[in-house]
Order: C-alpha cells, then sequence, then structure tokens
C-alpha cells in the first residue's frame, strides 16, 4: 500500500473526518465512469456509486491494506456490478435516462443540430459502448478496468482474484471480440 | 508467419510489447500481407476508440447526497456490536454462557415434562421458557432492536473506534454529515 493511502486510513482511525471526504474526491468520477462502461447508460449509475462509497466507508475500519485504496474500490465496485449484472435487472426506460442525461442515442429529437464530426464522433462512442455491452461480464470487466481505466493486469488480477494470465486472455479475447463487432465502423 | 499467428500478436503488436523475434516475424508478415495491415489499422483505431471514450463525472450533488446516506443508512449490527473490543473479546465466553443457559433451559423443562407425566396430561406451557425467562429474553431482544435503530449506535461506534484509536470526540465523517447537507459548495 502506498505511503498516502496508510496516512489516509490513519487519519480515518483516528476521527480525521477529511480523510474519507479526500478518499471520496479522490475517486468518486473514476468509480462513476467504471460502472457507467460496466452497467451501459442507466438512471442508476450515480446510486450504484454511491453505494460502492457507503460499502467502502461502513469497510474502512476493517481495510487491511493489503492493497492501494483505489484497487479496493475498484474491487467493491467491480462486484457490485456484476452482482447487478447477474440480476438482470430490467434496462432503464427511455423517459428516465433522457432525465438524467444518458446517452446521447435516447436524445429527444428536437436536440439542436450538434457539428457533423461531432455528432460522428459521438455516434462511435454510442457503438462503442453498444459492442462493451455486447462482451461477457468477465471480458467487459477486464477490457473497462485496462482499456479505459488504465490499470495494468496485475492489478486486475487482485480485483477480479484471478490469475494473471486469465486476465491477460480475457483482455486479449475482449479486445479481439470488440474489434470484430466495430467492423465496418473503424 | 500465416494471417491467423498474426491475429494472436496484434495487441502486442499495436501496444508494442512484442519481444524481438516475434516483432521481427511480425513486421516481414506486415511487409507483404495488405489484408493483417487492415487489420493492424482496425486494432489500433479500436484501442483508441477505447480510450477516446468521454469520461463520466459524477453531479454536483454527490458528496452531499452520499453524506446524507452515510447518516441514514446505518451498518448492519453485527459488524458494529463486533467493532466493540469488549463485545468481541467477550464473545467466547457469551457463547458458553448461552450454551449453558440452553441446556439448563432445557433441563427444566424436561423435569416439568417428567413432573406433569404422572398428571396424565402435557402442560401446554411445556417447552416454553419460563416466565422469568421469558422476561429476560424480551428485555435482551428489547435492548438489541432498540441499539440497532437509533443514532445512538452509530455514535457509539465511531467513539468507540475512535477511542481505540486514542483519538478524541471527533466523529468520522464529521464534517461530510455534517456540514455539506446544508453546504455542499463547503465541501466541494
Ligand atoms: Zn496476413
Amino acid at each position: 500500500m502506498h505511503e498516502a493511502d496508510q496516512e489516509l486510513i490513519r487519519r480515518h482511525r483516528a476521527g480525521d473526518a477529511g480523510a474519507f471526504e479526500e478518499i471520496v474526491l479522490r475517486f468518486k468520477d473514476r468509480i462513476l465512469n467504471t460502472v457507467y462502461r460496466m452497467m451501459g447508460p442507466r438512471a442508476d449509475n450515480e446510486d450504484i456509486t454511491q453505494e460502492v462509497f457507503i460499502k467502502a466507508y461502513h469497510a474502512l475500519a476493517d481495510f487491511r491494506g493489503e492493497s492501494a485504496i483505489g484497487t479496493w474500490l475498484y474491487r467493491i465496485a467491480t462486484n457490485l456490478c456484476l452482482d447487478r449484472l447477474r440480476q438482470k435487472q430490467p434496462l432503464t426506460s427511455w423517459e428516465e435516462l433522457i432525465a438524467s442525461g444518458g446517452e446521447g442515442a435516447l436524445r429527444p429529437e428536437d436536440d439542436p443540430p450538434a457539428i457533423e464530426e461531432i455528432l460522428e464522433e459521438k455516434e462511435l462512442q454510442e457503438e462503442v459502448q453498444k459492442a462493451i455491452m455486447q462482451l461477457t461480464e468477465k471480458h467487459r470487466a477486464v477490457l473497462v478496468l485496462h482499456d479505459i481505466e488504465g490499470l495494468e493486469f496485475e492489478e486486475i488480477g487482485r480485483i477480479l482474484k484471478v490469475p494473471i494470465g486469465t486476465v491477460k486472455s480475457r483482455s486479449h479475447f475482449a479486445r479481439s471480440e470488440l474489434k470484430e463487432r466495430l467492423r465496418g465502423r473503424i | 508467419m500465416i494471417c491467423k499467428d498474426l491475429l494472436k500478436y496484434q495487441w502486442d503488436f499495436v501496444e508494442g510489447t512484442l519481444p524481438g523475434e516475434s516483432l521481427a516475424r511480425v513486421n516481414a508478415h506486415l511487409d507483404e500481407c495488405p489484408r493483417c495491415q487492415s487489420e493492424i489499422a482496425r486494432a489500433r483505431k479500436t484501442l483508441s476508440a477505447l480510450r477516446g471514450l468521454p469520461r463520466e463525472e459524477t453531479s454536483p450533488y454527490f458528496a452531499a447526497k452520499l453524506a446524507a446516506r452515510l447518516k441514514t443508512e446505518k451498518p448492519p449490527l453485527w459488524k458494529v456490536a463486533f467493532r466493540v473490543p469488549m463485545i468481541r473479546f467477550l464473545a467466547p465466553a457469551l457463547g458458553v454462557f448461552l450454551l449453558v443457559w440452553f441446556g439448563s433451559l432445557v433441563g427444566t423443562q424436561y423435569g416439568h415434562y417428567k413432573s406433569h407425566k404422572g398428571s396424565n396430561h402435557l402442560a401446554p406451557t411445556a417447552f416454553q421458557p419460563m416466565s422469568s425467562d421469558e422476561a429476560l429474553l424480551s428485555a435482551h431482544t428489547e435492548a438489541v432492536r432498540a441499539s440497532s435503530f437509533t443514532d445512538a449506535a452509530l455514535s457509539a461506534h465511531l467513539s468507540v473506534r475512535n477511542l481505540s484509536a486514542g483519538a478524541g470526540e471527533a466523529s468520522l465523517m464529521g464534517r461530510l454529515v455534517l456540514d455539506v447537507v446544508e453546504d455542499s459548495e463547503d465541501f466541494l
């Protein structure tokens, strides 16, 4: 564990309210982004992100520091997403997505016209996200953590509790699958 | 090298992590295979599309909402209880006590059952706790129930944790919980 992480844990245990704030501020966007890429555009992605921090808050006193705080939060987030995905919750309604500012595919038709290039880029981004959603959960998790969040294979192995060789082969498969799904588009 | 082999190496190749010998073979193949050249180009574009995805950001109210939820959503009772060093220390002894208590209860009831057997009918209250035990049990239940749904439980848990860490009265997440709800700007 990094020295900075150890210091945060020490301050938290000593009752310093600012320690957990720092953790929240440092990781909230990264965790939300991970949740978004794992779950797709949904109205409750921010709620799921909150759950990650609530779980972390209640568990922080028992956190043994075997991994970095970031790794630990990514693990909580990934497990929560995988649990939700296994529950196969119904997709969020269009109205909810629009209300939450979801993906552009669900924009109302009277949106102000955008520059063609921006629109094209946005469309590609939506197609990439759709292709990500078609990956199996375990392949998706590796792809999101490695290619989007930029984590090393070793760290992902610790997060998913699988050997590094498994992470590498999942990454290879996920990328190849995504590339095929985007054939004709890129 | 055939095209199928190249696909095996494509990701290491585009990331520049392919070791020397394999790299030379891939390069040699690419020099004479336009099809694989386009595969490599698509692999590069796939990665850059992934890395170019916009990053999601939390709403400005994220921390305030989190603080409010942390205030209302309490940790599970067993978690609170087992953070109290005394309870952790006493748990084995408590277990032994309950075992003995349960054993004596069964013994007593068996005595009741035996004594009623002679009168040719089974008392309807047989195998139910006796009134004093019942009172004790319900008092315990009430105490546990009361402690799990009050702010006192959380603050006790926090102050115990703080005390055990050698800190004073300051509470964990205090500022986030107490201040941010009213004034999220301060926190953000
Ligand atoms: Zn070829």
